[in-house]
């Protein structure tokens, strides 16, 4: 039968479908505007671009203004323009103003355009709005067309309608636009077109995709019709500019005998584009290299980019989705993979990598990639299996303490339930343990009549390791007690046991005491325990070690016994070194000497008044310190 | 836990600072035994910079004591700093390692 993984199958569903979504949305670019904010970082990154000497801005600025007159200026000055261009050997002249009014001196204007016969003149389309996002912008109609006599007189005629993106910048520019069926070009581009050699009619529109010229030149086009404009420069950084009257002032000069402000002769074979780039010119846009970039900079961009023949181009859709998923399959391949350590690490290296990858497409490549959808997703993904990770540890963490719990369980059953009572000998054990498992271990029994074994002990290390440790040692001084009340030689089987097995660089150490209430004496060995604190009745402390005895388990050795009478009333009080190790805030520990102090404050106590005294005094000495070690201490009243 | 070496004719002098336990005492271990293998049966551990020892520590260092006993090398303990004296005194450890109080005298003393 086929069993069904319920969690995996609601994962890969979930994962697919956020997957899903965000295909889509990258395919339906929604965010297209974070995008086009990413794409203007990396046209600000890269260097200026190679720029054609031949192209020429005459600038209507603001000196031309207030030295002609004001806007808009007399046509006679424009026809005194084309005169000074045409006569100093200028290559084309474009103009960036839309004449759709009659005004004083057309006639002039006519006439020199004619007589020039490269000058290139404007109309201005409106656009039918519907037709934005489309495969082709559509004109309705004309927002500003040219007046006819000057249309007569042009070499060529184009529109010079400027569509910019959504948040207001200029990225992209129509070559074409379709009206009323046919295709009409764009000023500039006709203009650039008749500069390679070729006609209008030479070229082949392939709608939302590319132009291709004379079967041969591809001009790569976007979905929308549109060539995204490689602008090589800021604004006044790339072209040659010229004052629109300093031109003139030159001419003029030239023939009243004047010095001319610039030498015109420099402006021969030069293609001139004339524009109105005054302070508050509506013609100023958004580009992603500056806020105000006047309108002519968008054509002598286009101009350029056909000189040098080198356009930018986005990737489309279904390239940016296929490299969207190779980054989900690395992510979450390193995030799954890595160390958890590293795996921070290896995101970073995934986004820097990818972002510099897509600076090397945008130039010298000249390729536009997504870069938001992969960084967004590549973080996403990141932090989706990374707290899916989590989640899985935290179950897992769940479910070793609650097996750690049963262990404490397990270990505490081990411990005696019941201390067994002998002659007036009282004795009172209490142990806390540092972790839910621990290393102390203690039994009393009643090895023979009238005789009571007390044992404690301390097992290197923590956790489970001490704890299983602990278990064995227990059930082997369970056996080897019961064989012998002699406490050395207990310690000595005991040892040689766990010597002989000791690979784990585990080892106990160990008191045993057994009192005889008949005699009033007791015997005890020790091996490498803490010593035992014995009280008198009248509160002297003295303590009880031993000349030899290693800690159990680590190697071969002998263990002493020691044989003492005891007076009724004393106290013997038995502890764990996580009494003298007990740790304040400050990391000073609680040390031998203050427990000797307060063991001579315990004379005529009882064992669990002793137990309950000490315990108290350590805590407050700890305050809120974590306790680093199980505490154990056990007092015998005799 | 840092480990430093120096031979000082066929002795190796072996500076350990830092805190032994349970975080780095396999790596004193391994030390040793890889010390071992090199033939470096004449070793003087100087523990003058060790700050704390614990229960794992210990069991490393009878560790290397049993090792180099049974190739037949010699262990010497010096500059053992008081507290950790302390630790070796409780446990009686101190009965069966060769503790000196300088490390010149431990290598005088081979």
């Amino acid at each position: 039968m086929v069993k069904f993984n319920f969690s995996k199958i609601f994962h890969f569903s979930a994962a697919a479908f956020f997957a899903a979504i965000l295909i889509f949305l990258s395919y339906s670019r929604v965010f297209d505007d974070f995008e086009f904010k990413l794409l203007d970082v990396r046209y600000r990154l890269r260097p200026v671009g190679e720029v054609d000497q031949e192209i020429v801005i005459i600038e209507i600025a603001d000196d031309t203004i207030s030295r002609l007159g004001e806007w808009p200026i007399d046509r006679s000055y424009h026809a005194l323009l084309v005169r000074a261009l045409s006569e100093a050997g200028a290559e084309k002249i474009i103009f960036d103003i839309f004449f759709s009014e009659k005004r004083h001196g057309d006639e002039q204007f006519v006439y020199q355009v004619e007589r020039a016969g490269n000058v290139y003149l404007p109309y201005v389309f409106s656009i039918y709005p519907h037709s934005r996002n489309t495969r082709i912008l559509r004109a309705e109609g004309y927002a500003a067309p040219l007046l006819p006599e000057l249309e007569r007189a042009a070499v060529d005629t184009g529109y010079i309608n400027i569509d910019p993106d959504r948040d207001g910048k200029v990225r992209r520019f129509p070559p074409l636009m379709k009206y009323e069926e046919e295709y009409y070009p764009q000023l500039t581009f006709i203009a650039a077109l008749h500069r390679l050699g070729y006609a209008f009619d030479d070229i082949e529109v392939h709608q939302g995709k590319k132009i291709v010229i004379d079967n041969d030149l591809v001009i790569p086009m976007d979905e929308n019709s549109m060539i995204l404009l490689d602008y090589p420069g800021r604004w006044g950084e790339v072209f040659r500019h010229y004052s629109y009257a300093d031109v003139i002032q030159s001419y003029m000069g030239g023939i009243s005998g004047d010095t001319p402000l610039i030498n015109l002769e420099e402006l021969e074979g030069a293609v001139c584009f004339v524009a109105l780039t005054a302070t508050a010119s509506p013609d100023a846009h958004p580009s992603p290299l500056e806020t105000l970039y006047p309108g002519v900079g968008v054509h002598t961009s286009l101009y350029n980019s056909m000189l040098n023949w080198s356009f930018l181009r986005r990737l489309n859709r279904l390239g940016n989705i296929l490299i969207l998923i190779v980054l989900w399959v690395l992510t979450i391949y390193l995030t799954e993979q890595s160390p958890r350590r590293y795996a921070p690490m290896f995101l970073v290296l995934v986004l820097a990598g990818f972002s510099v990858v897509s600076f090397v497409c945008f130039w010298p490549l000249g390729l536009w990639i997504d870069l938001f959808y992969p960084l967004v997703t590549i973080v996403g993904v990141y932090t989706a299996f990374s707290f899916k990770k989590y989640m899985e540890e935290v179950k897992k963490r769940e479910v070793i303490e609650k097996e750690l719990s049963i262990a404490k369980h397990i270990q505490e059953s081990f411990l005696p339930d019941e201390i067994p009572s002998v002659g007036s000998l009282k004795v009172y054990v209490r142990m806390l343990t540092a972790r839910q498992v621990g290393g102390d271990l203690f039994d009393v029994i009643e090895p023979e009549i009238g005789k009571l074994g007390v044992m404690i002990g301390d097992v290197s290390g923590k956790g489970v390791p001490a704890a299983l440790y602990m278990a064995r040692v227990m059930s082997i001084f369970k056996t080897v007690s019961a064989d012998s009340g002699e406490v050395s030689g207990v310690l000595e089987k005991m040892n040689r046991t766990l010597a002989f097995k000791a690979r784990s660089g585990l080892f106990v150490t160990m008191t045993y005491m057994v009192f005889d209430v008949e005699t009033n004496t007791f015997n005890y060995s020790i091996g490498g325990h803490m010593p035992t604190i014995e009280v008198s009745p009248g509160g002297e402390v003295s303590l009880l070690d031993v000349e030899e005895g290693l800690p159990l388990g680590m190697m071969e050795g002998a263990y002493k016994r020691v044989n003492k009478k005891y007076v009724p009333g004393s106290l013997y009080i038995l502890y764990s070194d996580g009494v003298t190790e007990a740790m304040n805030s400050q990391k000073e520990m609680f040390g031998q000497e203050r427990l000797i102090e307060l063991a001579s404050s315990l004379a005529g106590a009882t064992a669990k008044e002793a137990v309950m005294r000490m315990h108290e005094e350590v805590f407050t000495f700890t305050g809120k310190a974590e306790q680093h070690d199980d505490i154990t201490i056990m007092a015998i009243k005799t | 836990m840092r480990i430093e070496k120096k031979k000082k004719n066929d002795v190796s002098v072996v500076k350990v600072s830092g805190d032994i336990d349970i975080s780095s005492s396999q790596e004193v271990r391994q030390y040793f035994e890889s010390l071992l293998e090199e033939n470096g049966n004449k070793v003087i551990i100087n523990l003058g910079e060790v700050e704390y020892v614990d229960s794992s520590g210990l069991a490393a260092f009878v560790d290397i004591l049993k090792k180099m006993r049974a190739s037949g090398g010699t262990l010497k303990l010096s500059n053992v700093p008081g507290k950790v004296k302390g630790l070796f005194e409780i446990t009686k450890l101190d009965k069966i390692f060769d503790m000196v109080d300088d490390e010149d005298d431990a290598l005088d003393s081979f």
